[in-house]
């Protein structure tokens, strides 16, 4: 561990810093972009962030920020800032694999719709980063091209899914990234890693040319050092799109504007069962001086209750594979991607081909899926769920009649080990039993670092909020973080 | 609830695999087995649960569909798309022969 | 010996008349050049979603209300899962528990009398790719994606039927209804006018259905009439030769005239329908329905009604010319043209419908307009044609699309009207013939017929007929 000191070297720059250096062209994109290009070269063999580099196209976009910067027009506090996407966003003309064999070369045909307001914001992409197997994961083991290695301790796991877009920007491989979070999937490795990750209200980004695990819940959120660049990325992809039915036509507020540091009189829940058992004790120590910490500066803390958290991990363990098992029906080796042809028939080839080209877990939840969906189950298990998932969100829906906001921890565990958890699939599951409950009731969530475990490695803390108010949890977020010197704790090069 | 226990969690994942056009390696099939009995009998916990009369959730949000206007757009990506494909013949998708038609 | 009765319920797939498919912006144009109108989201690439196109959802509301459908305020969107080549995603974009209509119904003109034919559900979906099986290769299928997507409804009837032609007076009077209010082309042979059929048989005076099955690849109101009777049939000598009735899906073979069951395993589906998580429940609020059925079109039945209380043509006639949309329109034309209608209509229904008969593009192939049409039966009328030269005239106008009048005098057609023309003429031909004058003076006047086929002889078949008689009698009489 190491703090980090004011310096002139642009890897330690936030966002937020190296857009006012580009704007007063004290540096220029391309100086950003060779500085991190330069840094993947050296450090990311060991961490195995990035699944593909496009260094090329990054220095092409270097370029083309320049241009715009020097001419003054047409710039965003985004324009010529590198960043790196999960490899589950479409990228037109770049190789896009899901971390899967089934995708292994598969080259997006479009890009959907948060790549296309990132690029027109005129950010350099860096390249696609690493990841679960269809964001099916909790400690990035699940990647078929190899696992990303914890930046504070490369024997420990990231966590998952977006576990090469948290160690990315820990690791100070990217200015910033996004990922997606179905689970957790943002929030657990963003805790895990020690950055700021926001998985945003169902609907408030839009998922067209996001790599779809579980339609209902999936969502697309950017991972950063700090909560205003946080809010910086998520406000460029934020807002309805006509391509996702979903996306919810509301106008988007300046992220940005709503950090001012001020929580006094805020009413912030501690939800009892986000502190009961399973939960480390450090975790819980460290979550509770956070709250504290936020009292001190004006915030009401009170008890509340999440009675139905303990069934949101089952809930979502019927409802996700379910979804999931539908979404990943048309990797079947007919239109792209892998195709095993055995000189067989047609039912020949569609097996040959998703039992090659799906990893065993994306197998074990397809299978898990198909049965939850099937004549004779669906009500027993499916409808159910969903069922169970209409308490979950209640016990939100009442908790938010007195709260403003919902804090806990985000992992039940700091970061456990490599090959710790690998055949244990509940033990693995259970990593996520303080997120889920969330994705479940469609509400954002953030992580944001709140200490250091004995073994050195980060915890996180969770902001929850209510439907469409990111901006809310952002502030929170943000007074804790420049009021503590946590955001500073960086791991050693 | 119907619990997995009182069927074969064998013929389940067999017939599911079927069903999902995915097959099992012979290697795999204990350990695959364990993991899918494990996950089924963690989430038949729900059945504790008296959910009697409550609506289900398929959606976490509420408003009001946005649908699309009925303009055609010509689609620039068909060339692209048509060559993603691992197997073409000419204009067409190629494909081992296929017999009665579905609806 | 038992007698049988035959159950029959229709599914029907009807082809939405939008110009872009049900859920991405790609054209529904037919013909177009192979896997042209595909785009990320029909050819399902990863992360692409639907949108459903607000046209189709019109035009199912009005299907659904022309058929007396209740329109549901809220419906979903499933999904129902199998694996097909020519299915994307794998699965199709349907509506399942929650359709956007249900119970409705239909009355159909069969065998003399009325039948009202109950319509469960209607709901929306979107069609598959075209699979080709036959492009010279022996092992191969190729696939074209023009298709995939399209926006379909689907239109479930009860099993309300009884016979091969009340089946076939159901699709024709369904069919009709959907082209009246042009939410579909109705053309069988573009396929975007598809139907299954459910059979079973029972005993006359049992109340319990039979095991029933599905018949597919019905592509004519004769193959769905054929296939009927073949199964119904195919199902008595069944269970008289002491066998029971699978329940499984047949193929109708039209060349060989049977129906044959599927190679595929059909045990093996389980569709596992889930409310599609891409689509959020379809609300439909009443103005929106409200607007629609003031939108509704004037529909055969009613429009037949009105032509017999309007125009005082008999109803059979007004059956005929209601039955298609484009005749019935090309009818009222006829006559707002200055035409008699009960004239108009005969004209319309022994002339030209003989003349379009084989033509599948229907009226549209006609090249008289109905003005031309008033303007030949005006010419009938005022005596300037007879109804054999008109004839011919008719004929002329529907080979070359030129108007009556033009034909009338390029041909020297005309027929002779003049009184003082036709005066001179007969004074002659009595004059010649002194013999059976003498005969009709003494009584016997059939031999009229004589002297009116002498004059028209003498005027080479061009004397107006009535005219001629007119001033026969009284010349003969005096
Ligand atoms: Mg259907
Ligand atoms: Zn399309």
């Amino acid at each position: 561990m190491s703090n980090k000191n004011p310096s002139s070297d642009l890897r330690d720059r936030t966002i937020a810093e190296l857009a006012s250096l580009l704007h007063a062209r004290e540096i220029s994109a391309r100086e950003v972009t060779e500085t991190y290009l330069a840094e993947i070269s050296t450090r990311d063999e060991t961490l195995g962030c990035y699944l593909t580099q496009t260094r090329e196209r990054a220095l092409a976009q270097a370029d083309a920020a320049d241009a715009r910067l020097s001419a003054g027009t047409d710039l965003t506090p985004l324009t010529g800032i590198p960043i790196a996407l999960k490899d589950i966003y479409l990228t037109e003309g770049v190789r896009t694999t899901c971390a899967s064999r089934i995708l292994e070369d598969y080259i997006a045909t479009y890009d959907g719709t948060a790549v296309a307001k990132l690029r027109a914001a005129g950010t350099v992409l860096l390249g696609k980063l690493n990841m679960d197997e269809f964001a099916m994961g909790s400690s990035n083991e699940h990647s078929a091209f190899g696992p990303v290695r914890n930046p504070w301790n490369t024997d420990y796991v990231p966590g998952g899914s977006s576990g090469g877009s948290a160690a990315a920007v820990a690791a100070g491989l990217a200015a910033g990234t996004f990922g997606t979070d179905t689970g957790g999937s943002i929030r657990q490795p963003a805790a895990h890693c020690g950055v700021v990750g926001i998985k945003p209200t169902y609907g408030r980004v839009s998922r067209f040319g996001v790599i779809a695990f579980a339609s209902s819940l999936d969502q697309v959120g950017p991972l950063a050092r700090t909560v205003r660049d946080a809010a910086l990325l998520l406000e460029a992809v934020a807002g309805h799109d006509p391509h996702d039915a979903t996306s919810i036509p509301a106008p988007v507020p300046c992220y940005a504007d709503a950090l001012t540091g001020d929580v006094n009189g805020r009413i912030i829940g501690l939800p009892r069962e986000y502190f009961g058992e399973g939960i480390d004790a450090e975790v819980v120590v460290a979550v509770k001086k956070a709250a504290a910490h936020l009292e001190g500066m004006g915030a009401k803390i009170e008890e509340i209750s999440l009675p139905h958290t303990r069934y949101a991990v089952p809930c979502y363990y019927i409802i996700a594979p379910a979804e999931a098992s539908s979404n990943l029906a048309r990797y079947d080796g007919i239109r792209y991607g892998l195709r095993v042809n055995t000189g067989g028939d047609l039912d020949e080839l569609y097996e040959a081909t998703r039992t090659q080209g799906f990893g065993p877990e994306v197998r074990l939840r397809i299978i898990v899926g198909t049965f939850v969906l099937s004549s004779g189950y669906y009500d027993a298990y499916y409808r159910k769920a969903q069922q169970v998932r209409t308490l979950i969100k209640e016990d939100f829906t009442k908790a938010f009649e007195r709260c403003d906001a919902i804090l806990g921890p985000v992992t039940p565990t700091p970061p456990f080990k490599l090959n710790e958890k690998i055949d244990d699939p509940i033990a693995m599951y259970m990593s996520d039993v303080l997120t889920i409950p969330t994705s479940l009731a469609g509400l954002p969530g953030m992580s944001l670092p709140c200490g250091i475990s004995k073994a050195g490695l980060p915890i996180g803390l969770q902001l929850i909020g209510k439907p469409l108010e990111e901006a809310t949890i952002l502030n929170i977020a943000h007074a804790y973080e420049q009021s503590t010197e946590w955001h500073r704790k960086v791991p050693v090069r | 609830m119907t619990t997995t226990k009182q069927t074969d969690i064998r013929a389940i994942v067999k017939r599911t695999s079927e069903l999902a056009r995915l097959s099992l390696p012979p290697e795999e099939e204990e350990r695959f087995i364990a993991k899918a009995r494990a996950l089924l009998d963690y989430v038949e916990q729900l059945g504790e649960l008296d959910t009697t009369g409550i609506e289900p959730t398929a959606h976490a949000v509420a408003f009001a569909q946005v649908l699309r206007e009925d303009v055609p757009i010509a689609s620039e990506k068909a060339a692209t798309i048509l060559e993603a494909a691992p197997e073409r013949d000419g204009p067409y998708v190629q494909v081992p022969k296929v017999i009665d038609s579905e609806q | 010996m038992t007698t049988y009765e035959t159950i029959i319920g229709l599914e029907v797939h009807a082809q939405l008349a939008t110009r872009s498919k049900m859920y991405c912006a790609c054209s529904t144009n037919f013909g177009d050049a192979p896997n042209t109108n595909i785009c990320p989201v029909c050819m399902a690439q990863p992360g692409a979603l639907p949108v459903v196109n607000e046209r189709a959802i019109e035009m199912a509301i009005k299907a659904g209300l022309a058929v007396g459908c209740a329109i549901q305020r809220t419906s979903v969107f499933a999904r129902k899962n199998y694996f097909y080549p020519d299915l994307t995603k794998g699965y199709q974009i349907s509506q399942y528990d929650k359709p956007l209509c249900l119970g409705g119904a239909i009355e159909i003109h069969t065998g003399g009398a009325i039948r009202r034919i109950g319509i469960t559900r209607i709901h929306l979906e979107e069609d598959a790719g075209k699979s080709l099986h036959d492009m010279g290769h022996p092992t191969q299928s190729h696939i074209d994606f023009n298709r995939c997507g399209m926006p379909l409804i689907e239109i479930v009837s009860e099993p309300d039927m009884r016979s091969p032609q009340e089946a076939g007076d159901y699709l024709r009077t369904l069919r009709n209804v959907l082209v009246y209010l042009e939410v579909c082309e109705g053309n069988l042979q573009e396929g975007n006018f598809r139907c299954d059929a459910n059979i079973s048989i029972r005993p006359v005076g049992q109340e319990k259905l039979g095991t029933r099955t599905e018949m597919k690849n019905l592509n004519s109101y004769r193959a769905v009439e054929r296939a009927i009777a073949f199964e119904a049939k195919r199902q008595q000598e069944v269970i008289e030769s002491g066998g029971t009735i699978v329940q499984e899906t047949r193929l109708w073979n039209d060349a060989a005239g049977r129906t044959e069951p599927m190679r595929s395993k059909e045990e093996a589906h389980d569709y596992r329908y889930f409310p599609d998580p891409d689509l959020l429940p379809l609300v439909v609020e009443d103005d929106w329905i409200d607007r629609m059925r003031i939108g509704l079109p004037e529909l055969a039945d009613a429009r037949r009604a009105r032509f017999v209380a309007e125009f005082e043509i008999p109803d059979a006639d007004a059956g005929v010319l209601t039955d298609d949309r484009a005749i019935a329109d090309y009818f009222e034309s006829t006559v707002r043209a200055g035409a008699p209608a009960k004239k108009a209509a005969n004209w319309i229904i022994s002339e030209l419908m003989r003349e379009i008969k084989e033509d599948e593009r229907g009226i549209a192939a006609c090249p008289i307009t109905p003005e031309h049409l008033a303007e030949l039966i005006a010419l009938i009328e005022k005596g300037t044609l007879s109804g054999k030269m008109a004839k011919e005239v008719f004929a002329e106008m529907f080979q070359t699309g030129t108007a009556p009048e033009a034909i009338v005098e390029k041909k020297g057609l005309s027929q002779v009207s003049d009184a003082g023309e036709l005066e001179a003429v007969i004074e002659g031909v009595i004059a010649d013939n002194p013999k059976q004058l003498e005969q009709y003076r003494s009584g016997k006047t059939a031999v009229l017929a004589f002297f009116v086929g002498q004059t028209m002889k003498a005027t080479k078949g061009k004397a107006n007929p009535k005219l001629v008689n007119e001033i026969l009698k009284k010349k003969l009489g005096s």
